[in-house]
């Protein structure tokens, strides 16, 4: 988390120079109508803000135009562009627990959740994220990179090849603001479209930078599938890991044939026993299949609560109670067996156990 | 009963358990669709008790008439894939296409395949034009025919679908396991 902390704090920067000269040209856009200050517009912000800032603000579109800005007022600038776009959510992130959950939800969740959540959980403290330095940018990272995706899904023609520019000019500043964290590039798969960080000295040319956005969506699904296939996580490389998960799957459907023709196989049986096991009553039918009938009869009923799931639970139970109980009436047997059946993993084991233990009685 | 479930499931259950239950929203179209934990008890629960008025249906059918052709196997396993894909709520691709295809999808695969090998074993492939797909590319097809429904995917959506298939299989090989051992332990009681 706290890497993914650094990494929204210090690739925030470029991002928001990025995003300043568009923000700019919406704000401008945003403030020339009337602002409603009920819908949360610029103005409402400009409100909120201390005077000076506020003059700042106002100010800054041209100086942001002219110069690569330091971030603050840029994170300023974009304020009031989050603000209309939030129609009316005066929300800006600015704890450092919020930055954690955008991290997490943006690396896990959709691409609409992190603004989600930032609208939803942030309190609306105007004054603390105004106040930032050009270092302190941990708030506003996570407000850009968060509230940008919103934005940016509805924006993102327009905005994908502006960007793709001033990324390219904007690589002299990069360099500079990157030698905060020089971490991995690993946010760039989360948002909807390509926003990858720049390393130092790597190209930021936009075919690269889609490049590296798909290579990190790839490499991020290749870990959990290697988490997944056992076996996977000594072997490096695509083409082996891929070999592994096409043996696994495989291997799966193999299993599933041939599980699939065992119970073909066992066919007569299973009219048999699943329509007797699954009755409401069973106290009757139950009689056909197993023997001693009177003592699993009450068990079943005591535990059935109406609810048809518990009757077939009672269903897998009452195949393995029924042979302990005709051998040792050991009312402490009856939770092994309901454990082992409940988890299927150690369901193989019990159950040869318990066949086992038949054919020893019988 | 949890605790012996989580000891079970314990080493492979637990990477799971970090990304099962995020639960990914879509925006407008499945960017990286709702994954269902297959993993969870109540799953299996549900997939099994499913699995169990299918199979009954099918074999029920199959039963009075002595088959003749012993086609019953496949049967079975084609209404095993039905109901996984029914479990899964058909939010992933494999899912949609395992239930739209009532089709043998088996067969017509064969053919498939068939038809294909005897293609390529005409054209003919110098060593330089054979160096043109890459090796991952390769592997990503043969996955992509694994997979069903996942022919023409892109590779990041075709691992995660592969992710998803790949635990919903286990958990068909778990559920079905059980099922075999409970009636061929009942089987073998009551014959004895």
């Amino acid at each position: 988390m706290e890497q993914a902390t650094g990494v929204l704090r210090g690739s925030a920067h470029d991002d928001v120079v990025l995003e300043s000269i568009q923000f700019n040209e919406e704000i401008r856009g945003i403030m020339a109508p009337a602002p409603a200050p009920e819908n949360g517009s610029s103005f409402t912000a400009l409100l909120e803000l201390p005077p000076t800032q506020a003059v700042e603000l106002l100010h800054s579109p041209d100086c942001a135009a002219a110069a690569r800005e330091p971030p603050c007022h840029v994170n300023t600038n974009q304020k009031p562009y989050l603000l209309d776009s939030y129609g009316g959510n005066l929300t800006f992130p600015s704890n450092a627990a919020l930055i954690e959950r955008a991290a997490k939800f943006s690396v896990f969740a959709g691409e609409n959740s992190p603004p989600e959540d930032a609208a939803r959980l942030a309190p609306t403290s105007l004054s603390g994220a105004v106040k930032n330095e050009p270092q302190e940018t941990d708030s506003n990272p996570c407000s850009t990179q968060g509230c940008v995706s919103d934005p940016a899904v509805e924006t993102k023609n327009e905005r994908t090849p502006k960007r793709k520019e001033r990324e390219k000019k904007g690589k002299g500043s990069l360099k500079k603001s990157k030698g905060i964290a020089d971490e991995s590039s690993g946010d760039g798969e989360k948002l909807p479209y390509v926003h990858v960080r720049v390393r130092r000295g790597q190209a930021t040319d936009s075919h690269s930078l889609a490049e590296r956005a798909r290579r990190e969506k790839i490499n991020a699904r290749m870990k959990l599938l290697q988490e997944l296939v056992p076996g996977c996580n000594k072997i490096s490389g695509t083409a082996l890991v891929l070999d592994e998960i096409i043996n696994h799957v495989q291997s799966l459907q193999r299993q599933v044939e041939f599980l699939s023709m065992k119970l073909a196989a066992v066919n007569p049986r299973i009219d048999f026993s699943l329509d007797s096991l699954l009755a409401t009553d069973g106290s009757s039918v139950m009689d056909s299949n197993l023997t001693s009938m009177a003592t699993p009869v009450m068990w079943p009923e005591n535990l059935a609560d109406g609810n048809r799931q518990h009757y077939q639970q009672q269903w897998q139970f009452d195949a393995f109670h029924q042979p302990l109980w005709g051998r040792e009436e050991a009312n402490h047997n009856f939770m092994t067996p309901e454990h082992s059946l409940l988890s299927y993993d150690s369901s193989a084991n019990s159950a040869s156990l318990h066949s086992n233990q038949l054919k020893m009685e019988l | 009963m949890s605790s012996l479930q989580s000891n079970a499931d314990s080493t492979n259950s637990e990477p799971l358990q970090r990304s099962n239950p995020k639960k990914r929203r879509k925006i407008g179209h499945t960017n990286s669709p709702t994954l269902v934990p297959w993993r969870s008890d109540t799953q299996q629960r549900i997939y099994s008790s499913k699995l169990a008025h299918a199979l009954r249906h099918v074999l029920r059918r199959n039963h009075p008439p002595p088959p003749a052709k012993s086609n019953t196997g496949r049967e079975v396993r084609e209404t095993a894939d039905r109901v996984l894909a029914a479990t899964a709520k058909g939010r992933t691709r494999w899912s949609r296409a395992i239930l739209a295809s009532p089709l043998n999808r088996w067969k017509l695969r064969r053919m498939h395949k068939k038809v294909r090998k005897a293609a390529t074993g005409l054209a003919k492939r110098s060593p330089e034009t054979r160096r043109r797909l890459p090796v991952v590319q390769k592997k990503a097809r043969v996955l992509g025919r694994l997979v069903p429904g996942c022919r023409k995917l892109s590779f990041p959506n075709l691992l995660e679908e592969a992710t998803d298939y790949i635990s919903a299989l286990e958990m068909q090989v778990r559920a079905m396991t059980a099922l075999t051992e409970l009636l061929t332990g009942g089987t073998s009681h009551a014959s004895a």
